[in-house]
């Protein structure tokens, strides 16, 4: 299960990402899950196999408004996990896209601790070249290696580590 | 079976230390509540925990590994601006809500403040019909609980259950009394 999370506010870098969507998933055969955020998040896409709806709700999405907070996204996965009744122990992933232009106003910790407890790998796809400084208020320590966060350089790593997501 | 959820208070007035809560009320709160958790992991039953202050989110999902829970208190270190126990009480809910066990509760611990979000009066009603015993611990300097009169009236209505602890050991007795069952 695959659930996608988009900052959907006027950051939308919409074509890039609906690429990086391709690239990453067009070979998956999986459930997908979308979640539209800013400073309200929308669950829109719920464990659907055919990538095509995700692309076009991708296509068409109306900015949200705000500041792009990803609490109110990672606690919409959190309700999709409650909803489905997941078994840790099985793969599950949640691919973030924040532009990260501004600092939220709400940590993010408690809820990617929740699902980093319900066994899901999560991976940020940032739209920022290098690390905003307020990141670190929010990266605890203990997420070192299970919360992986990609900025757009280098260019070459940022690439070869977005393909390293590729089903 | 019993499940509980716990649901901390990390406004910044939880920052604060009264008598013997030290530190300060947060991290003497957590330990009571470690003590507590151990217990019930000890009968069979699960644990779950939310944070909350202005806003709230699920930390610990409902577990029988007392190292998840642990691993999360330790985390806890900041306190933040806000206090909306409402959002806390519907988060911790939706936590209980697809686990099937004889006795669901959720135990909020804090300084008594309110001043956004879901009122309490329209999230305790949402866990009364969802089948949760809700318990209201306030801590501290009674006359500093500024929801008494809420708490009192719902506790007249059966809504919820209000206790109060003015020092740490009251607060463990209290917590160990509610998670006895």
């Amino acid at each position: 299960m695959i659930v996608l999370l988009v900052d959907s506010t006027k950051t939308l870098e919409r074509a890039w990402t609906i690429n990086t969507v391709k690239t990453i998933l067009g070979k998956c055969n999986d459930f997908y899950n979308l979640v539209l955020f800013g400073r309200h998040a929308l669950p829109i896409v719920e464990q659907s196999k055919n990538l095509d709806i995700v692309i076009r709700v991708l296509e068409e999405a109306p900015f949200l408004p705000g500041i792009p907070e990803p609490l109110r996204a990672l606690k919409q996965a959190i309700d999709i996990d409650t909803d489905l009744n997941t078994f840790p122990g099985e793969d599950y992933n949640i691919i973030m896209f924040w532009s990260m232009s501004k600092r939220p106003r709400m940590d993010p910790w408690p809820a990617l601790y929740y699902l980093i407890s319900r066994n899901y790998n999560i991976n940020i796809i940032s739209y920022r070249a290098t690390p905003p400084k307020w990141i670190t208020q929010f990266t605890q320590t203990y997420f070192s290696d299970k919360v992986k966060i990609y900025y757009k350089r280098p260019k070459q790593k940022y690439k070869d580590l977005i393909r390293s997501l590729e089903c | 079976m019993t499940a509980v959820v716990y649901a901390v208070d990390v406004s910044i007035s939880m920052g604060k230390s009264y008598g013997d809560f030290l530190p300060h009320k947060l991290a003497a709160s957590l330990s009571a509540l470690a003590i507590s958790a151990k217990r019930i992991l000890s009968r069979k039953g699960k644990i779950g925990l939310v944070l909350f202050a202005g806003y709230a989110s699920p930390v610990v999902p409902l577990t029988t590994d007392y190292n998840v829970l642990a691993r999360a208190l330790s985390m806890i270190t900041r306190t933040y601006e806000g206090s909306a126990p409402g959002d806390a009480i519907v988060e911790s809910v939706k936590l209980l809500r697809r686990t099937y066990t004889s006795k669901k509760k959720i135990i909020i611990i804090s300084d008594g403040e309110f001043n956004t979000g879901t009122p309490i009066e329209h999230a305790s009603i949402y866990a009364r019909n969802m089948g949760v015993d809700l318990h209201y611990v306030t801590i501290g300097a009674l006359q500093q609980v500024k929801i008494k009169g809420i708490l009192r009236e719902l506790t007249e209505r059966k809504l919820l259950e209000w206790n109060h602890a003015n020092t740490k050991s009251s607060l463990i007795s209290l917590l160990m009394n509610i998670t006895k069952d």
